[in-house]
């Protein structure tokens, strides 16, 4: 059999593949965030936004914002000028109150409107008469092996552990 | 003085000529905040100085709002209107500076979502410089026929300025929205709203609302000129098309400055116009 032909035999073997897994299961995006707790008086809890965006940093989805007030919503900086300002639509659904320090483990099904290809998670945490923090994790969508990673926070996160499951 | 000289040697010249040159000192509005969110209508504190210290106020700039100035400042505000353009690019409304001793001050409100652009403009105002019979140097503003008996070297000039910042509320509006077609004004697909350390980004630079000559020069300071020694001006030209592109190594807020001299022929009454843009900038960290 000509190579052309097996390359082309094997795309469409690894297509199937991920047709049946994602009809099986959706690809998932576990997460686990740690607010960690300051000594510090007075204390706010932090807003909080988790989204993805393409590698050239363009938003893409937002995973989910916890806030009190939208008048402060533009203290998370990043995350408002790449989704929050222009399209409120985005995060209607996907908003809470603001975390007490703790460990919050959540799950994200990867929406069907998001092609395969490389994403960058964001997480950008901003405190009232605190600090801000911005971790930035590239990740892969629609592989077949599970990834795992751990990022630390500088202040105003704890340990974020990222688990995400074809 | 020859018409050649650049408007920063021009600048020097009425330093060195006069005690206080108000007009050669730099000017800007420095607003609260330049980002806003939420559905309530917000208010943005401004403050105003003619001063040689990036945002560390050394003169008021401004007064419809029932402060007080010296003669000489008041002159030049009667020539200054300090408004606020609507993200529609047309809606304007004035707003009201007070004076104070080192800074002039005033609110906006912001009741639509986009961006709105603040402007202190001071329309051509006539600065004569001469000597006194005693030769020493002196400057006014007003007419030849203020001008004391005897003096000598008589040099008119017409001093004009744009002092400008700009606000957003939620989702920004385009430059091209704001277009006056009058005066130094910025334009471009850029936003200055949308600002960041490490991301370097290209304005148009346009005069009476057409691309700028290439060369023409501006020059960007970081603020806190008071407080370091050196003034780490960065100096900028534009490109062929007319743009610059700044480059922000640090957030916080930033002066543009640019100035365009046009020499006037002579036997003219008039030796050269000036026209200024003064542009603050907020810039926020990554």
């Amino acid at each position: 059999m000509p190579t052309f032909l097996s390359a082309s035999l094997r795309s469409v073997f690894v297509l199937t593949g991920c047709l049946i897994t994602s009809l099986c299961q959706a690809e998932s995006i576990a997460l686990s965030v740690t607010i960690p707790t300051l000594d510090v008086d007075p204390y706010h809890r932090p807003y909080v936004a988790v989204w993805l965006e393409t590698p050239e940093r363009k938003g893409v989805k937002v995973i989910n914002v916890w806030y009190e007030q939208d008048e402060w919503l533009k203290d998370l900086r990043q995350w408002w000028r790449k989704i929050g300002r222009s399209d409120a639509a985005a995060y209607e659904g996907v908003t809470g109150a603001t975390r007490k320090p703790g460990t919050y483990t959540y799950e994200w099904t990867v929406a069907d409107d998001i092609p395969a290809g490389n994403y960058v998670l964001c997480f950008e945490a901003s405190r009232e008469a605190g600090g801000r923090d911005f971790l930035r994790q590239a990740i892969t969508l629609g592989g077949q092996q599970q990834q795992r990673y751990q990022l630390e926070g500088d202040y105003e996160f704890g340990a974020i552990a990222i688990t995400i499951q074809p | 003085m020859r018409t050649s000289l650049s408007p920063r040697l021009l600048a020097l010249f009425a330093l060195t000529l006069t005690n206080t040159a108000v007009q050669a000192h730099g000017r800007y509005v420095l607003p609260s905040h330049t980002l806003l969110s939420g559905e309530e209508p917000q208010s943005v504190t401004l403050n105003a100085s003619i001063t040689n210290d990036i945002f560390h106020p050394d003169k008021p700039l401004g007064n419809n709002g029932g402060g007080t100035a010296n003669p000489f400042l008041l002159k030049i505000f009667s020539k200054v209107t300090p408004y606020i353009t609507a993200p529609d690019g047309k809606t304007q409304e004035v707003i009201k500076l007070t004076a104070f001793t080192r800074q002039s001050t005033g609110d906006v409100t912001l009741k639509n979502d986009g961006t709105y652009r603040i402007t202190i403009e001071q329309k051509p105002t006539q600065m004569i410089y001469f000597k006194n019979p005693d030769g020493t140097p002196n400057r006014i503003i007003g007419e030849r026929s203020e001008l004391p008996e005897g003096a000598t070297n008589i040099e008119v000039h017409l001093i004009s300025s744009r002092v400008e910042t700009f606000i957003t509320n939620n989702s920004p509006t385009p430059l091209s929205k704001h277009i006056s077609g009058s005066g130094i004004e910025i334009g471009g697909s850029a936003h200055p709203n949308d600002l960041f350390v490490g991301e370097p980004v290209t304005f148009l630079l346009l005069m009476d609302g057409k691309p700028v000559a290439s060369g023409i020069e501006a020059h960007l300071e970081f603020g806190g000129t008071r407080h370091r020694n050196k003034r780490n001006t960065q100096e900028l030209r534009t490109n062929d098309a007319g743009e610059i592109t700044l480059n922000f190594a640090e957030a916080g807020f930033y002066l543009l400055e640019v100035d365009v001299s046009a020499p006037v022929p002579e036997n003219n009454e008039v030796k050269a116009k000036h026209h200024s843009l003064y542009l603050t900038f907020e810039v926020f960290p990554q």
